[in-house]
């Protein structure tokens, strides 16, 4: 009996270390969150302008906002291992651009926490860094994205590829088994891959489009935009039909 | 004549013997003499010592998986035979969750540029309250 006590006070020891710890991870992790640029859209909404300083701190924000998306589009870009040949070329100049971008934005923001302004200067400043952001960072940042997008898409359908062929065994399983009838899950199967198959044409053009392009951005924007949508969206039809032909084997394995 | 003396001298020590009250006391001291035993309940209590630290920590790591969703683990639909087929759905719900936040992603960038253009105009629009 003494020797219960003993273990349970040892565990009871070791648990009340083990939570105290807790709210330190917690409270890490909560304020790490606070600084992604989701959080930050969400809140620029809030800010009242009224005052110079308050158009200083409006600025501010936006600048903050920006880092932040430059930083995930870093990110992204670099978390590309595999790149060859041109698409090695068009990720360097993006983060070339991407860094120029960053000294630009630290530059405006030493500027506005280090000076005095007046309405009219904090106005000049504010329409300077506005028509940056319209002309020349949402033009790169589309591309930027289009491009983070065709390669995500290629990861994308390789695994929508192996789910395919994963259900397309279980379903050829289950009939030799002859624990359900597959007649009906057939058709799905069917339109599922020639779904995959469209997504896969698509995404092939993607990267053609990105192969040939003779300067580093992507020049037909949108036919690149739309290309990589559409193959995304057949991959989406082809998920529903997953879903679909999972619900109708629970119903015929009366699960 | 010496030999005859030793002898009868040792004929005598034969017949000496302890006293009875001593012998009563010496047997009464060995029979209190706690046993010295080598045997299996030596080895069991010492495996019982042994397993008393792991036993603790696993009991607290038993606590620590209970508190933090570990009962979760043994959700009973996670025993159905569904779930080790292609159409698991909450491995379908994740694969498909994944292109959806590609899709969001975009998005993302579309509703920044509204938002902070938004913003701009707040911070261009001529001052009235200063």
């Amino acid at each position: 009996m003494r020797n219960h006590y003993k273990v349970i006070k040892i565990a009871a020891t070791f648990l009340a270390g083990v939570l105290t710890l807790v709210p330190f991870f917690i409270n890490a992790q909560s304020l790490a969150k606070a600084e992604n640029k989701e959080e930050v859209l969400e809140g620029i909404s809030e800010i009242k302008v009224e005052t110079v300083d308050d158009r200083k701190a409006a600025l501010l924000t936006i600048i903050d906002l920006t880092l932040l998306e430059i930083q995930d589009l870093e990110n992204k870009l670099n978390a590309f291992k595999d790149l060859e040949g041109r698409y090695l070329d068009m990720r360097s100049s993006f983060l070339t651009q991407l860094e120029n971008y960053t000294d630009y934005l630290n530059s405006i923001k030493e500027l506005l926490t280090s000076s005095e302004f007046t309405l009219e200067s904090i106005q000049k400043l504010a329409q300077e860094l506005k028509d940056w952001r319209e002309n020349e960072y949402a033009a790169t940042v589309k591309n930027i994205v289009n491009f983070i997008l065709s390669f995500q898409n290629q990861a994308i359908l390789k695994i929508a590829d192996a789910r395919l062929g994963k259900i397309s065994l279980d379903l050829k399983r289950f009939k030799a088994a002859k624990l359900l009838e597959t007649g009906t899950l057939e058709p799905f199967l069917v339109k599922a891959g020639e779904n995959l198959k469209k997504a896969g044409l698509l995404n092939d053009e993607t990267m053609i489009l990105l192969s040939t392009s003779t300067t580093p951005t992507i020049d037909s924007v949108k036919t690149v935009q739309e290309l990589v949508w559409q193959s995304l969206n057949e991959v989406k039809l082809a998920y529903k039909l997953f879903f679909q032909m999972s619900a109708e084997v629970k119903k015929l394995l009366k699960l | 004549m010496n030999e005859d003396i030793l002898i009868k001298i040792l004929k005598i020590f034969r017949k000496i013997q302890p006293a009875k009250e001593y012998t009563l006391h010496s047997r009464r001291e060995i029979l209190a003499t706690p046993k010295i035993s080598h045997g299996i309940s030596t080895i069991k209590m010492g495996l019982l010592d042994s397993f008393k630290f792991s036993g603790a920590l696993m009991l607290a790591s038993l606590v620590i998986f209970v508190i933090f969703g570990g009962l979760a683990f043994f959700n009973i639909k996670n025993l159905s035979p569904i779930m080790l087929t292609s159409f698991n759905d909450s491995k379908l719900m994740a694969e498909s969750g994944d292109f959806e936040i590609k899709l969001q992603e975009v998005e993302y960038y579309e509703r920044s540029a509204q938002e902070v253009a938004t913003l701009f105009d707040e911070v261009l629009k001529d001052e009235k309250s200063l």
